[in-house]
């Protein structure tokens, strides 16, 4: 049990940091913050 | 010896004719960059030596020939309209027939080879009804609007030319392309076939770019000074802000529409098949055209949305005429269109899953999906302001509603249409899996990874849409282009994961081609009317946001039709001729039986005849 959430939290966090990173770069890439 | 000389001669002449081709294809798909090369150049030597064009006339009532009690405008729109429809479905086949001719080839599958021939041979059909309705148009166009087409053809004229010329050279790649498909169906000469198909796509998207140009030039008008003189750069005319934003959305429109049209055929043909041959041909038919039209809807809104982007960046005034003002509740109508694509297409690949063996596995999450399309697709149409009366709005207490009001805005809709598309993607993802097991040892790690890509990325959509509503308007409209990005993303990584997990797999059986309930294909016939009725719509609302201008800003529109009508008169308009379109499809989908019913009663006929000689 406890592995599996290991897994599946190791799994969501990287899609999560993965799609953060995608929201940086393509707002950069139109001269915006993400964050104003 | 005579024979290995003819046999040498043959294929040096096809291999002139194969290098003539290519240089005409090259030739062909060079143009853009010499009329794009020497553009600056030649602005300074147009500037040098040509003299100003005349200013845009100034023309009264008297000025546009009436004919009796005919409205010139309706008449216009109709056979505008009509010619569009056409067009763009003859533009549209030959590019997946390409294609499809293609994967024939390397597959080696005769099937491919039968399906592209057949569709094909619908845009035979239609492409005279193209030329009709084009040649009604131009006449129509001379003799109501005779100052308007005069100017337009001062700035445009050789580009008009060019623009006959290359018409002739689509007639032509078209016959040959259509009528040598026998002849030329095996070994190099396919290859001559597939050639002569990649020029046909050549010359009909040059096409299409040009008379783009005609229509974004009355929309934002380049290449002329404020008072509509021509400044004698043609480019600069045909290369206006809106020019590539309204090419790539029609390029992309056309494909999803001609494909909705031919799955309509095939869905006519499953339904008028007498044995199980041929309703396995046509279901693996509309299967394979409902592929191309949703395949080619899914980037349709982020097309439309830089085309909508660039109309406000060009003038905000147009932008909110648009979306904000008059026209804005034509943009409900066209949500609940999409989302009946939507809805239509998915139905379409739930009802396919009874196809293939093992299906039950999945048939359990289709409840889900459609709930989320249905959720998505409710916040997709839902209105920002409601027409009300003052009880109403009392009642209400504003005229926004306090929980619904939000989702009327386009952060709401941006995640609503992303989600839906993901939805689509996955009803898709479970079709392709329904005969199939994996049997690579990381199954339960690749399903893990789909997972985590599709819920962040969804998760990362939802967040956008809800942050744009606390950011200004300008990082806002930037969020809808992360938020593409993560539609995309996920659809290409969990994809690649797919592709590699269902490499080598068990199959479960054969696809049971042709058992497919009769009213899945009325699925196909909702999406080539949603499809049309739609594009004619839209079509509308971009012409009409020029409101009583001919070219905006700069050449008014002076006759009594320098209006815009009401919502309810111009829908009813489009829908004749949507009526009239599907009529003359309907024509077509007929005439094509004909000639198959007399080919396969000619062969009946023979068949007994060689039995008798023998």
């Amino acid at each position: 049990m406890g592995r599996r959430v290991l897994e599946w939290s190791l799994a969501l966090g990287a899609g999560a940091l993965f799609f953060l990173l995608v929201d940086i770069i393509f707002m950069r890439l139109q001269g915006l913050p993400l964050f104003p | 010896m005579e024979s290995q000389m003819a046999y040498g001669m043959r294929h040096r002449g096809l291999r002139f004719v194969a290098l003539l081709v290519a240089f005409c294809l090259l030739a062909g798909l060079a143009a853009p960059l010499w009329a794009s090369a020497p553009a600056k150049p030649a602005a300074e030597a147009a500037s040098a030596q040509i003299e100003k064009g005349d200013p845009a006339p100034k023309l009264k009532t008297a000025d546009y020939p009436r004919l009796g009690n005919l409205s010139s405008r309706i008449f216009v729109w109709l056979v505008a309209q009509l010619h569009l429809f056409f067009a763009a479905f003859v533009l549209a086949v030959p590019i997946f027939v390409l294609v499809i001719e293609g994967i024939g080839m390397a597959t080696g599958d005769p099937r491919y080879d039968r399906m592209a021939h057949e569709f094909i041979k619908i845009s035979l059909t239609a492409y005279s009804f193209t030329a009709i309705f084009g040649g009604v148009l131009a006449f129509a166009l001379l003799v109501f609007y005779p100052h308007f087409i005069k100017y337009l053809a001062s700035i445009f004229g050789p580009m008009m030319i060019v623009y006959a010329l290359l018409f002739f050279g689509e007639s032509a790649c078209l016959y040959v392309y259509y009528y040598g498909w026998d002849a030329m169906r095996e070994g190099f000469l396919k290859w001559v076939h597939l050639t002569i198909g990649l020029l046909l796509n050549a010359v009909g998207t040059v096409l299409l770019v040009l008379a783009n140009s005609w229509a974004t030039f009355m929309m934002a008008p380049s290449g002329v000074d404020s008072a509509g003189a021509f400044l004698g750069n043609v480019w600069a005319a045909v290369h206006g802000p809106l020019w590539n934003p309204l090419n790539l959305h029609r390029f992309i429109a056309n494909v999803a529409f001609g494909g909705s049209i031919v799955g309509a055929y095939a869905a006519y043909r499953f339904l008028a098949a007498r044995d199980d041959a041929d309703r396995a041909h046509y279901d693996w038919m509309g299967y394979t055209a409902n592929f191309i039209a949703v395949s080619a809807l899914l980037p349709l809104p982020f097309a439309g949305y830089w085309l909508t982007a660039e109309v406000y960046a060009y003038s905000q005034q147009m932008g909110i005429t648009l979306m904000g003002g008059v026209f804005a509740w034509l943009f409900i109508i066209q949500a609940v269109l999409i989302g009946a694509l939507f809805l239509a297409a998915n139905y379409y690949l739930w009802c396919g899953m009874e196809r293939s063996p093992g299906a039950e596995r999945y048939t359990r999450y289709v409840k889900y999906l459609a709930f989320v399309i249905v959720a998505c697709f409710l916040v997709w149409f839902t209105p920002h302001s409601l027409i009300m009366t003052n009880a109403e709005i009392k009642a209400m207490g504003g005229t926004h509603h306090s929980v619904l009001g939000p989702l009327g805005l386009m952060p709401a809709k941006n995640a609503a249409v992303n989600l839906m598309i993901l939805t689509t993607f996955l009803s898709f993802l479970f079709y392709r899996r329904c005969g199939k097991t994996p049997v690579v040892p990381w199954i339960r790690w690749g399903r893990m990874a789909q997972s985590a890509v599709l819920i962040t990325a969804s998760v990362n959509i939802v967040l956008l849409g809800i942050y744009g509503y606390l950011v200004p308007a300008n990082v806002k409209v930037g969020q809808s282009v992360p938020q593409v990005v993560s539609t995309l993303m996920a659809i290409i990584i969990v994809m690649a994961i797919e592709v590699f997990m269902y490499r080598k797999a068990q199959s479960l059986g054969p696809v049971r081609w042709g058992r497919m309930s009769a009213r899945s294909q009325y699925a196909l016939f909702l999406l080539a009317v949603t499809f049309t009725w739609l594009m004619g719509l839209m079509g509308y609302v971009r012409s009409s946001i020029r409101q009583h201008w001919h070219v905006y800003t700069v050449f008014r529109d002076n006759s009594p039709d320098a209006y815009t009508p009401t919502l309810g008169y111009a829908a009813n308009v489009v829908s004749l001729s949507v009526v009239i379109f599907m009529a003359c499809v309907i024509f077509i989908f007929w005439l094509n039986r004909l000639s198959a019913k007399g080919r396969e009663e000619a062969v009946e006929d023979r068949a007994p005849a060689s039995a008798t000689a023998k």
